[in-house]
């Protein structure tokens, strides 16, 4: 059987310590918990919302789901770390040294994993359109697996961590905390979400790629290259994915494994908007990490991951025999 | 095994009784009505041919009748039994096959293998017994091998019982399918626009073995079907849907003249 | 067995030749189960013997899977659930409770069989993506569980203090006596799982995958032979498991892990979706596999050990899956059949066809 290096179970997010060093200075009254849960879930709920943007843009151009969608954002955080801070590859064999400035490292960090988005696409998706729905999954989830053994061989298992983007005291209200990057995460979930919404109402490209989703025979008759389409919508995934990677990382650090669980909870999310409604799968990410964030806190931190799958599968089960029933669950 | 033997003839005559009623069939789609309140009966023997503009609800009407849809109100009484709420396989055990209008074959399996799904009601042996290879299941294992290469036999295709489904040529899976339905023992068989894609020989074709199967085999066949040269000639008795609404029923002869037939089909070639 | 001679029409002896064409399984079976018996003339090393005992394991998933995912069509992401339970069951039931050990094989495949018939009710209700999802989801739940209660399980430290497997009185001790038990219940599996597959069932099954819709309306319980199949390929995941707590006396998360879940699905890919022999194919290439990674890695770069395997996988399943979905043994049968065929037919080319071939 494979074994992976010990000590990592299903990789993810490590808890906010934040809330952790909070919980140990002692005394919070009943309201400044919940608010504290509410921050927490919202700033968890803001990646959520994000990679499961990612997800949606994707299936709703190829009709594909992408399940690497996570690794997107680990592999964002941890070019970013190396690209700003010294760091030890392959097992502390060779030392990358950069040390750019932080806008720059996440910049030049966002164009690459953006890249290599590109470059599987090209590698692994397109080569196999038109195979079987097991077939395509059976790709993502290879690609996945790659991008996360590629994570590991590069960067070991160590969670990295990145500066806060303004340091600075947290904000206090009523008794909870709101960390600066907390904000910085919201803001930057909100502002993409933004972006998003102008990119898809009021560009051309944007309007392209909502065509293809539509309706891709009539799209190609209109002159829009569905290929085109699918490579972009897939570097726009990835783009995505990697801002809210790096983003959440100065929070909760990022390891090669963190990947598996976000692309799980994005999906999740986005499921909510039965894969192809974006405002729903935005909304559905911020309820997803209110769960967690509520259930870890009142009922029991270690099954935090539990309780996102145990909505998932509420959802799922409710959905395939109800309304939206037939529509949603045939993938 | 001669053909006739292998698939058992019943007493092939139109009979005045009752094989098939639908009361008042109802499905709502979201919004849409697909079909409305809708009733007719198919008498055992006879060939039904079911007609209207595209997207009239005729296919529904096929979904709501072998189970895959649920009815969202009146019943379907097929052979004394009250078919509403039954799953599809069960409906199909009681005797009611169909042909899909775009092909649904396993292309994952040979043209005989197909057919010899189409067995499944009629045989019983389960995982246990197939894993021990149980006598009786060998038995009945041959036997369907059996039964099924006659149904092949029947629709022509039996040299062609090891090619593997895909690769067929349209009309040749439309053969096969048929086959397979027939490999059911149906006592109802209904045919999706199984002469849509054809060529004028394969209609004629398609006739010939339509009546064959009616007049040989005692079934009784509901036939939803736009080409209506084969419509007039083959069916007994025709019902015109528009809208999920039935408008007109009787001969094939009382049907083309009738006005609201006319209307409805107005724009569309006759 | 034809006791006519084909060629003179008169009775005449045994004729090998015809026999194996009629029985392929039966004798690829039975030359399978003669190789494996003798094989360990050949293996003596004690490390290579186990190695073949893992490949055991795997077999007895990888079919398992083969016929839930290949030839079913329903995909499944969380098999190694199967498989922990059984070895955690096994374990606690012989390690705290004191129960001999084929009682407790026993009752960890019911157990296990149960568990997945109630978790096939509800999760059959979804296909392709969503099922996908469900099964990774339901395996990192279990995981989660297997590691938070600790006092049922050991935690992340594992269930320690199994005991031997034992026949009887007999109790098993060494690689050779697991090796033996291990391949003559996959040996069980195997046959099973053949003959099931060239069945009524087999046929049903594979309709399905095709078509689920079409199968209904043939007669086919899709549901019911969804859930049969799932339990099938869970009780033979359990009593790989159970063996796997007998041979290393010790359990831990790992068996759970959904990376191997993972891994039992590049078995499966490796092997051909729907090939009950490319089960024992895609076990064995890629338990060798890894293997061989572990081995050379450490050589290749300082200080490396498990970490390419990960990569590897991922890249194989890939490959695989865009080039020879059908697996690495059909894929090459097919390759090989389309030359044959395109030989056959220019039979006026047979002079140049050796170097018209593409």
């Amino acid at each position: 059987m494979m074994k992976e290096p010990a000590g990592q179970g299903a990789g993810g997010l490590r808890p906010p310590h934040e809330l952790e060093e909070r919980r140990e200075r002692g005394f919070m009254s009943l309201e400044s918990q919940l608010l504290q849960y509410l921050f927490a879930g919202l700033t968890l709920g803001s990646i959520y919302a994000l990679i499961a943007l990612g997800f949606v843009t994707i299936y709703n151009v190829t009709g594909i789901v992408n399940f690497a969608q996570g690794d997107f954002a680990m592999l964002g955080a941890l070019i970013t770390v190396t690209l700003y801070q010294r760091t030890g590859l392959f097992n502390r064999v060779i030392t990358v040294d950069l040390q750019l400035p932080l806008p720059l490292a996440i910049v030049v960090a966002v164009i690459l994993t953006t890249l290599i988005g590109v470059v599987l696409y090209v590698l692994a998706i397109r080569p196999a359109r038109g195979a079987s729905v097991i077939s395509l999954i059976i790709i993502t989830i290879g690609l996945s697996i790659a991008l996360r053994g590629l994570g590991l061989i590069i960067w070991w298992t160590d969670p990295y961590p990145l500066p806060v983007f303004t340091p600075g005291p947290p904000i206090e209200i009523a008794g909870a905390v709101l960390t600066r990057q907390n904000v910085w995460v919201i803001g930057t979930m909100l502002a993409i979400v933004i972006g998003l919404y102008l990119f898809f109402e009021h560009t051309l490209l944007g309007k392209a790629l909502r065509a293809c989703a539509v309706n891709r025979d009539a799209a190609r008759l209109m002159g829009i290259k569905a290929d085109q389409m699918a490579l972009f919508s897939f570097a726009l995934g990835a783009a995505v994915s990697a801002i809210a990677g790096i983003v959440i990382t100065p929070s909760t650090f990022m390891a090669y494994d963190s990947g598996t669980l976000l692309s799980l909870k994005g999906f999740v999310a986005a499921i909510m908007g039965g894969l192809t409604n974006a405002p729903l799968a935005v909304v559905g990410g911020l309820l997803l990490g209110l769960v967690e964030a509520f259930g870890a806190g009142l009922l029991s931190s270690a099954y935090k991951d539990a309780f996102a799958f145990l909505t998932m599968f509420v959802l799922l089960l409710v959905w395939a025999s109800g309304l939206f029933g037939r529509r949603l669950v045939e993938a | 095994m001669s053909v006739q033997a292998a698939v058992a003839p019943r007493t092939a005559q139109k009979s005045a009784q009752v094989v098939l009623e639908a009361r008042r069939i109802h499905k709502v789609f979201g919004g849409l009505v697909a079909v409305n309140n809708l009733s007719f009966t198919v008498y055992e023997g006879e060939i039904l041919a079911i007609i209207g503009p595209n997207g009239a609800g005729k296919t529904t009407v096929f979904n709501l009748l072998t189970g895959v849809l649920p009815l969202d109100g009146g019943e379907i009484i097929f052979r004394g039994h009250r078919l509403n709420g039954l799953p599809p396989h069960a409906i199909a055990r009681l005797g009611m096959a169909r042909t899909f209008q775009n092909v649904h074959l396993f292309d994952n399996m040979t043209v005989l293998e197909n057919v010899m799904v189409g067995r499944h009601p009629r045989s019983r042996y389960g995982f246990l017994e197939a894993a021990l290879r149980v006598p009786w299941a060998r038995r009945e294992e041959q036997e369907i091998r059996e039964h099924s290469t006659a149904c092949l036999e029947l629709v022509g295709m039996a040299d062609l019982a090891d090619e593997l489904a895909g690769n067929l040529p349209f009309g040749q899976q439309r053969l096969v399918e048929l086959a397979r339905a027939l490999a059911t023992e149906p006592a109802c068989l209904l045919l999706d626009e199984p002469a849509s894609g054809l060529s004028h020989q394969e209609v004629a074709a398609l006739d010939a073995l339509i009546r064959r199967l009616r007049d040989e085999q005692g079934i009784t066949i509901l036939l939803i079907e736009h080409d209506m040269h084969l419509v007039m000639g083959i069916a007994d008795r025709v019902v015109v849907i528009n809208y999920g609404e039935k408008i007109a029923e009787g001969t094939p002869e009382e049907v083309q003249a009738d006005e609201r037939v006319i209307a409805a089909y107005l724009g569309e070639d006759l | 067995m034809s006791t006519v001679n084909r060629k003179t029409g008169l009775p005449g002896r045994f004729q090998l030749a015809d026999w194996i064409t009629h029985h392929q399984n039966l004798a690829a079976f039975l030359a399978l189960a003669a190789m494996l018996a003798i094989l360990p003339l050949w293996v003596t090393n004690n490390y290579q013997r186990s190695i073949l005992v893992f490949i055991g394991f795997n077999t007895m998933l990888t079919v398992g899977l083969s016929l839930l995912m290949g030839y079913t069509g329903q995909i499944s992401l969380g098999h190694a659930v199967f498989f922990g339970c059984g070895a955690y069951i096994t374990g606690l039931l012989t390690a705290r409770y004191n129960w001999s050990p084929w009682p407790a094989i026993v009752a960890a495949a019911v157990l296990t069989g149960l568990l997945a018939y109630l978790v096939g009710v509800p999760i059959f209700k979804l296909r392709g993506h969503y099922l996908a999802m469900a099964t990774l989801g339901l395996n990192i739940i279990f995981e989660t569980v297997v590691v938070t209660e600790t006092g049922w399980t050991g935690g992340s430290n594992g269930l320690l203090g199994i005991p031997r497997l034992s026949i009887g009185p007999w109790v098993l001790k060494s690689e050779l006596s697991y090796y033996y038990v291990t391949w003559a219940m996959t040996l069980a599996i195997l046959a099973v799982s053949l003959n099931i597959v060239n069945s009524r069932v087999g046929r049903a099954l594979r309709a399905i995958h095709a078509s689920e819709l079409a199968a209904g309306t043939m007669g086919v319980e899709v549901d019911a032979f969804k859930l049969k199949v799932l339990t099938l390929s869970a009780v033979y995941a359990s009593l790989a498991g159970s063996l796997f707590a007998f041979y290393l006396q010790i359990v831990t998360p790992s068996s759970f892990s959904f990376i191997f879940s993972i891994e039992l699905v590049v078995m499966v890919a490796v092997g051909g979706l729907s090939s009950i022999w490319g089960a024992i194919f895609g076990a064995a290439s890629v338990t060798l596999l890894g293997e061989a990674l572990r081995n050379i890695m450490p050589r290749l770069v300082r200080g490396a050990s498990a970490e390419a395997e990960l990569l590897a996988f991922g890249l194989i399943l890939v490959i695989i899956m865009i080039f020879m979905p059908d697996g690495l043994t059909a894929g090459v049968a097919k390759r090989l059949r389309a030359r044959r065929q395109a030989r056959r037919e220019a039979p006026g080319r047979t002079e140049q066809s050796a170097d018209a071939m593409p």
